[in-house]
Formats: C-alpha cells, sequence, structure tokens
C-alpha cells in the first residue's frame, strides 16, 4: 500500500525542488502541524483569526518572505514563497490569506511603489510582526472591475482629503497600515498608506461569513481622512500599479490551493480505507476509487502547474496571463476536491473534526478572491483572442 | 566552552517501515528522514547552555552517510554554530563501530560537554552514549529529562521509578536525553537560511574501526490478526465472548 509521502512524490517532484526549499517547506509544516491543526477547528467556529500566533509566526520568518534582507526579510524566490504558502493553507486558507496579504499586498506595495523613507519607517516592523498590513482595492461597488472605484482623493495643499469605502479587506480590522486606492480629480490612481488610529477612517468587521471564519475580513471607512502627501505611494504609475501586487498574491494562492487539496485529499483517503459498508472499506468501491483517482490526478497537476509557474518567475518570465491560468484552474479543482473529499467522508465530513467542508468553504472565497474566475477566464480568453471582452 | 551534539539522520517515525524482501535491511526507496528526535533534545539542550552562558560554541556532530548533512543542517538552523560530518561509505549499524568513530574525532576536541539523545529511533540500541563515555573516559548522566544552568554549573533531573533525582553537573561530561521538559525550538526560516552559510567540516572516515556485531537478516513483524465480531444480539454475545475469551484465546 502507498503511503502518503510516496503519493506526494508520484512523479519524482521532490527531486526538483532544491534541499533549501525542502528545508523550508518542512520548517513551516512542522509549525502548521504543532500550531495550527489542532486547533484550526475551533477558531473556525468561533469565526477568530489566531492574533496570538503573530509572534511566533514573526519569529518563525513568515514576514518578508520575498523581501530583500536589506528591510529585514529573507529574501527568498518564489518556489519557496509558494511552499510556504501551500504549507499555509495546508492547515487553512485563512491563515494563508493572513500572510498572503501582509506579504504580497502590503509589504510587496510599499516595497515596490514606497519611498526609501516609507520602506525603513515601515518594513522591519512589517518583518517582526509589530506592523500589520491589509490592502484596500476592492469596494462595494467595484470588485471585478476595480477601474471604476468610488474613493476619492482631493489634493488640499500638501495634504489629501480621503473619502470612500473599501469592502472585503483581508486583515482590515487587525491591521495597523492600510494600503488604499484612490482616485483623484484627474482620475489618476493613487497608493495611500493609512495609519490605524487616524482621524475618520474606520473598520467593520464581517462577522456574517461562512467561508474563511479564521480570517478577519472587513470593510474599511474613510470619512474625510486627512493625510500628508508623504503617505502617499510615490512610485506608482498609475492603475497598473494597483493590480501589480495582485499578481504576487494570486502567484501564493495558486500554491495554497496544492495545500488545501492535499490536506482534504489525504483525510478522504484515510477515511475511505477505514470506513467498512457492506462488509468492506468504501475505498473497494468503484465510485469512491474514481473519485480518488480525479482528486489524485488534478492535485498532481496543479503541483506541477505551480512549480512550473515558479521556476518561470525566477527566470522573470512568468506574465500575468500565466499566473492567471493556474490561478484559475488550482482554485476550480480545490474546490471540487473538497466538495469530492467531503463526499467520500459522508456525514462525518460536515463536522469541524474533519478539514474537508471547512477547506471547501474557504475555497469558495479563494475562488472568488483576488480576480474571480471568470475575470481569469478572461485574462486568459484575451490572450487567446486578442480581444478584450470587458472594454 | 565547546558544546558538541550529536545527532543523528532516521526514518520519519511517522511513516511505516517496511523490510526489504530479501531481508537485507529497511527499504529506504522515498522514505523521508528526520533529525532523531532526542537528539532535538540535545541540540535545544545546547544551545540554551550557550545563550545561557553568553559565550561557547555548539557543534554538532553525525557519524553518517553524505545525507546526514541535511540533518546537521537542521540542528544548524536550530542555531548551532558549524558542524562536523563523520563520513562513512555506508550506514552503519555496530554502536562500538560508531563510537569509536565519534572518540576518535572528539577526543582530540577537548570537549566540555557532549550533549546525544538517550537513543536513535531507528535501531532503538542507546548503547553509543555508554561507549563513548567509556572510551573518553568522561562520566555519562542517561536519560536526563531537564537541565537547568545555575551560577555554580549545572542542574539535571532524571525522573526514576522512586521519583526525579537531581544531579549538580560539571564539564566534562556526557548526557543523554531523554523525552526532555522543554520544547525543542522551532528552526525559523532564516534559520535555515544561515544553516547554508554555516561552515560543516567533512571528515572522510577511510579505515573503519572495527564491528562487534552484524545483523544477518530483518524479518517484519508479524501481521496483526483481524478482529472478531460476535453478531448476535444480548445476552447470546457476552456469553459467546466469555467462551471464546476462555476456550480460544485463554485469557481468562
Amino acid at each position: 500500500m502507498a503511503e502518503i509521502h510516496e503519493l506526494r512524490n508520484f512523479y519524482g517532484i521532490e527531486d526538483y525542488y532544491t534541499q533549501e526549499e525542502k528545508m523550508l517547506r518542512n520548517t513551516v509544516r512542522e509549525f502548521v502541524k504543532d500550531k495550527i491543526l489542532p486547533y484550526i477547528g475551533e477558531w473556525w467556529l468561533k469565526g477568530e483569526f489566531p492574533k496570538h500566533l503573530i509572534p511566533e509566526m514573526a519569529k518563525l520568518g513568515l514576514f518578508g518572505i520575498t523581501l530583500p534582507e536589506k528591510y529585514g526579510g529573507l529574501g527568498l524566490g518564489p518556489v519557496s514563497y509558494g511552499l510556504i504558502m501551500e504549507e499555509l493553507e495546508y492547515g487553512d486558507s485563512g491563515i494563508r490569506s493572513f500572510c498572503s496579504v501582509h506579504n504580497s499586498l502590503a509589504m510587496y506595495s510599499i516595497y515596490t511603489f514606497g519611498s526609501e523613507e516609507q520602506k525603513n519607517k515601515y518594513l522591519p516592523e512589517m518583518v517582526k510582526g509589530k506592523l500589520i498590513g491589509c490592502y484596500g482595492l476592492t469596494e462595494p461597488n467595484a470588485g471585478s472591475d476595480p477601474f471604476s472605484m468610488e474613493t476619492k482623493a482631493i489634493k488640499k495643499g500638501s495634504k489629501w482629503i480621503l473619502n470612500g469605502t473599501k469592502m472585503w479587506i483581508t486583515n482590515g480590522s487587525l491591521a495597523d497600515i492600510a494600503i488604499v486606492w484612490a482616485k483623484d480629480e484627474e482620475k489618476n490612481f493613487h497608493g495611500f498608506i493609512l495609519e490605524k488610529g487616524i482621524k475618520g477612517f474606520s473598520s467593520n468587521e464581517i462577522k456574517t461569513k461562512i467561508s474563511m471564519r479564521a480570517s478577519d475580513t472587513s470593510e474599511l471607512i474613510m470619512e474625510d481622512v486627512e493625510i500628508d502627501d508623504s503617505y502617499r505611494l510615490p512610485d506608482t504609475v498609475g492603475f497598473k500599479s494597483c493590480l501589480m501586487p495582485l499578481n504576487e498574491a494570486r502567484y501564493g494562492i495558486t500554491w495554497g490551493c496544492v495545500g488545501s487539496a492535499w490536506a482534504c485529499f489525504e483525510e478522504a483517503l484515510n477515511h475511505s480505507k477505514e470506513r467498512i459498508q457492506f462488509k468492506k472499506p468504501i475505498a473497494s468501491f468503484q465510485l469512491t476509487q474514481k473519485k480518488l483517482v480525479d482528486m489524485f490526478e488534478d492535485i498532481i497537476k496543479a503541483e506541477l502547474l505551480c512549480l512550473h509557474l515558479g521556476r518561470l518567475k525566477e527566470k522573470g518570465k512568468s506574465k500575468h496571463y500565466h499566473v492567471s491560468l493556474v490561478k484559475r484552474n488550482n482554485t476550480r479543482v480545490a474546490l471540487e476536491i473538497a466538495r469530492t473529499a467531503r463526499e467520500i467522508l459522508g456525514a462525518y465530513g460536515i463536522t469541524t473534526e474533519y478539514q474537508s467542508m471547512r477547506h471547501s468553504a474557504n475555497l469558495e472565497s479563494v475562488h472568488t478572491y483576488e480576480g474571480t474566475y471568470e475575470i481569469h477566464t478572461l485574462i486568459v480568453g484575451k490572450k487567446l483572442t486578442d480581444i478584450d471582452a470587458v472594454e | 566552552m565547546k558544546i558538541f551534539v550529536t545527532v543523528k539522520r532516521v526514518p520519519d517515525t511517522g511513516v511505516p517501515l517496511r523490510v526489504k524482501s530479501d531481508r537485507t535491511g529497511i527499504d529506504r526507496e522515498g522514505l523521508p528522514y528526520v533529525i532523531n528526535p532526542y537528539d532535538e533534545y540535545a541540540t535545544e539542550a545546547a544551545l540554551r547552555i550557550k545563550e545561557k552562558i553568553g559565550d561557547g560554541e555548539v557543534i554538532a556532530v553525525s557519524c553518517g552517510t553524505e545525507d546526514s548533512i541535511e540533518t546537521i543542517r537542521h540542528a544548524l538552523a536550530m542555531g548551532a554554530d558549524r558542524g562536523v560530518l563523520l563520513k562513512v561509505n555506508d550506514e552503519i549499524t555496530d554502536s562500538v563501530q560508531t563510537a569509536d568513530i565519534l572518540s576518535d574525532y572528539l577526543k582530540s576536541e577537548n570537549p566540555d560537554f557532549i550533549l546525544m539523545g538517550k537513543k536513535a529511533v531507528d535501531y532503538d540500541r542507546g548503547l553509543v552514549p555508554a561507549y563513548l563515555s567509556e572510551k573518553l573516559g568522561f562520566p555519562l548522566e542517561t536519560c536526563v529529562t531537564n537541565m537547568e544552568i545555575k551560577d555554580s554549573g549545572f542542574v539535571l533531573e532524571r525522573e526514576t521509578e522512586y521519583g526525579v533525582e537531581i544531579i549538580e553537573a560539571r564539564s566534562p561530561l556526557i548526557i543523554s536525553f531523554e523525552k526532555a521538559k522543554f520544547e525543542p525550538r522551532f528552526p525559523s526560516l532564516r534559520g535555515v537560511m544561515m544553516a547554508k552559510k554555516k561552515p560543516v567540516d567533512v571528515n572522510e572516515i577511510s579505515n573503519l574501526p572495527a564491528n562487534s556485531t552484524n545483523i544477518l537478516s530483518y524479518e517484519p513483524p508479524p501481521e496483526r490478526k483481524k478482529g472478531k465480531i460476535i453478531d448476535l444480539p444480548f445476552p447470546d454475545n457476552v456469553k459467546e465472548l466469555v467462551k471464546l475469551l476462555k476456550e480460544e484465546s485463554k485469557i481468562i
């Protein structure tokens, strides 16, 4: 009988990771096994993000993974980053999202568009977990179409006055700083760093979620927020700049999906071998075997796609449509795998004693956020046809 | 202060092992490996000594094949300063041989402390600390569960049938660790990155010392017998159970 470690290495993929990449992955795997998996069901039910783990996550090195060492980061490559995201989402998509947003949206934006002064002020503290970041692009009326955003930034001398609402913001309430995008009077896009507690800036946590319950998702409200121009990210180049960080976060999501998919597959496989019905393990039924093989095939393909995309990214050759194709594929298969795993688990599968339904509920968000499934379809569609469907 | 920690690469304890069909050993194809869990306690203890006294060097030593560098790197990622691989071409299964190789190396290194796991979880013999103590002429404290650093020296705890033994310790000394009261630290991602830059000396062991034992063959443990379900209504099922316990398994 094949063991899980043999199944995970079905095509000898382990040989294609470096020793260092594997050590980094295993380090995070141990952390998730010890600090996340025993408690995640409870946190999820209570609708709590485990804030108490932030110092431990910082100590482990989960903040500033790809950030250069100059700012306190680890300067790791995309495959290491991806493997870390995979392990975190093996635990829970919400935990992975917390790290994705902090690293790839908040820190990445400051690193890419910030002044040297801003980088020195925020990044080392963000690495230490003393400051947590979030990213405000989406609005109640601007989701897939961020260009239509309504948040306004009006210049008044050396200050800006911000008004508007951002919606579905991961880490929104627990974050100490928010990267917020707004349009000026000439309809130019600007990114700002808003610190928690400044006048007119507030957040509301969305408590009615039945997905990503171990993650903070909030609304950010700006009512005549007055800030100095020194809080504006100076190196942005218009609308494109607010999408660039998304591409980084999407890349991490593609790996994360592989993690949640493995978690669901493993528990479904184990259960199917132990659960006896009609005097034999349900794994002996052709219906179950087909489900298991379909799941397995999809995970193996998803991981191979991620690895290839990661190596392309290392060489600076990955394009946004490469990321879209994998984000589209991997969120779809991970969601299907989680649902199928729940089917194999039967009634047991609907509880948080098992993981599959929690993952399945989470993956509904993953399927939609950071570019919906449909939007990624249109990005790849445009590449194929040269026709932009949303213009 | 020079603190040596011995570390061994062992198959992941979470994975069931299979004996090769020719019975000459374990099927190692694709097997995941970890640092011997007891050695992790020893490494943690060594790092705590260094941190407490604010000085000294922690050196992770492994006697094994080239792959053992991975295990040394784990100790380096936890915080050890450098590593030494006493490299052999094939895995050693003889404790005397391992102890000879370790003592040949360690006797010229003037260690203050040598911290070890009480045993490696692969062959489960637990002989190397005792042999090494004999060969180096160092005292040995076995199965230590806790260690405190006081101004005057070290206080060790051992759990015995009669209660906890509290021992004052001074160097030079070999300490072997049981599952301890303290938790080994997680190596951080930064630790993993730093480990890559720390030096690991590779000493080729060209002349293997004589072995004292030879493993003739490996037998897989017998497969567990299938359970029996007594599919009868109460109280017949109880009667049947009692009968089986008396006549078949003969335990009552």
